[in-house]
């Protein structure tokens, strides 16, 4: 049952690439591609393990690139060192508050595009950058911002069709029972 | 919080990275080529579903509509037989005059048609899918056009059932051009100013004397080797002399639209 829910977050991680690749009405209206990949990695940096966080960032990243003109592997190092970091202070995350999923998605939105552009260009890659990145990377924010919150409300209920849910404990206890009588 | 794990798994990851992005040149082409035949299947299933709704669309098209695009495609393709017809008399004639002169003979055009079934998922990339891959005879670099006969790109990378093409204006395109009324040559590039506008490119090496004109088409000049000429790529916006005046860059408005392209020719040799 524990392996539903990494397989669970891979099919939609390749489904999201492929999607992202296919419908491109939304990059006709605004001028910007939507990318969910940091949404769905945020998403497992804090509710999943180190091998989740590492399969993900690693097909995602390499999917996303087989799809694009990107050099093979720089998407995933961004989306592996986002991860990692969001893994490694996730105890001090305040990952019930939606506002801290707001924040994490507009923040890990912006970091992995911007790694990535990074990381390009330090290969000798030519992209097409200019003042309207800076849009393109707002709206990727905004984006992740409204996208991690939905990930989270999706994947846990469907997480919880396949898990085992936790046992409610009644308020009434029985080895309290203040029996009357004899016994 | 630092766990011992954790550090061992980040520094192996980050290594495989490393790597792949070290064997980049000798390995990276074949490592997204294998990891893009997982997506064979979903390409497959849309191309199915998009014909399935063509055929669904054309079962509740009204009879006489059919008729009557009938009626209007045999004109039109009574119209076309003349004018081939016409043409294959004047390409004739030109060969002729060609073997006069002692130029090279053209050959004729053959073309395979494509469909554009996705496009680049980064921002920064202009480029798109194809259905039609090495199994269709295609290889890298042949030229693509849309129906209209306006340039789109080349082909990038090869695939069995599908490639990409890398379009005008991307940094991985270069195209060399004449303006067709002047016959001045310069070569295509992405627009400096707003890069990410998909729909103008910078048409630059211009002589400094260069007479331009707005609207003014631009065509391919043959020189390069991948795109043969004439080819329509688009009409002169404005134009201002750069570099101390030392030469003339104008900006191209490109004929084509990618996000109107539906359908693209592929001009095999």
């Amino acid at each position: 049952m524990r392996a539903i829910h990494p397989a669970l977050l891979l099919l939609v991680t390749y489904l999201a690439v492929y999607l992202e690749c296919r419908v491109t009405f939304l990059r006709d209206l605004i001028g910007v591609q939507l990318d969910i990949l940091p949404a769905i990695v945020v998403y497992a940096s804090l509710t999943s393990n180190l091998a989740t966080v590492a399969l993900l960032a690693f097909a995602g990243g390499l999917w996303f690139d087989t799809l694009s003109l990107n050099p093979a592997g720089v998407t995933v190092f961004p989306l592996l060192v986002t991860g990692m970091v969001l893994l490694w202070f996730r105890d001090l995350i305040l990952r019930d508050q939606p506002y801290a999923r707001h924040i994490l998605g507009f923040a890990a939105s912006i970091a992995v595009p911007a790694l990535s552009l990074l990381l390009m260009l330090s290969l000798g890659a030519q992209p097409l950058i200019g003042l309207g990145t800076l849009w393109t990377l707002l709206v990727l924010g905004a984006t992740g911002a409204l996208a991690t919150p939905i990930m989270f409300t999706v994947f846990d209920r469907v997480r919880l069709l396949f898990e085992f849910q936790p046992l409610e404990v009644p308020a009434y206890r029985n080895d309290r029972e203040i029996k009357r009588g004899r016994n | 919080m630092f766990k011992r794990p954790l550090y061992i798994v980040c520094a192996l990851a980050l290594l495989l990275v490393v790597v792949i992005l070290v064997v980049q040149n000798t390995w990276g082409a074949r490592i997204k080529l294998t990891a893009g035949n997982l997506f064979l299947p979903l390409f497959g299933l849309s191309s199915t579903l998009d014909s399935g709704l063509a055929k669904a669309a054309d079962k509740v098209t009204p009879r006489n509509v059919l008729l009557k695009e009938l009626d209007g495609l045999r004109t039109e393709n009574q119209r076309l037989r003349i004018l081939g017809q016409q043409a294959q008399e004047v390409f004739l004639e030109n060969n002729r005059l060609r073997g006069m002169l002692g130029r090279q003979q053209q050959a004729p055009w053959k073309v395979k048609a494509a469909r554009i079934i996705g496009r680049d998922p980064a921002n920064w990339w202009r480029m798109v899918h194809i259905d039609a891959g090495s199994r269709d005879g295609l290889t890298n670099n042949q030229p693509v056009i849309t129906s209209d006969g306006y340039l789109v790109g080349r082909i990038g990378e090869v695939g069995h059932a599908r490639s990409q093409v890398v379009l005008v204006g991307d940094p991985n395109c270069a195209v060399s051009v004449l303006v067709q009324e002047t016959r001045e040559h310069g070569v295509i590039a992405p627009s400096t100013i707003n890069p990410l506008d998909a729909s103008i490119v910078e048409l630059g090496y211009l002589s400094r004397n260069s007479i331009l004109k707005p609207d003014q088409l631009v065509v391919t000049s043959g020189m390069g080797g991948i795109f043969p000429p004439g080819i329509p790529v688009g009409r002169i916006i404005d134009y201002q002399n750069v570099g101390h005046g030392l030469y003339t860059q104008a900006r191209v408005k490109l004929a084509m639209a990618i996000s109107k392209v539906e359908e693209v020719w592929v001009i095999l040799p």
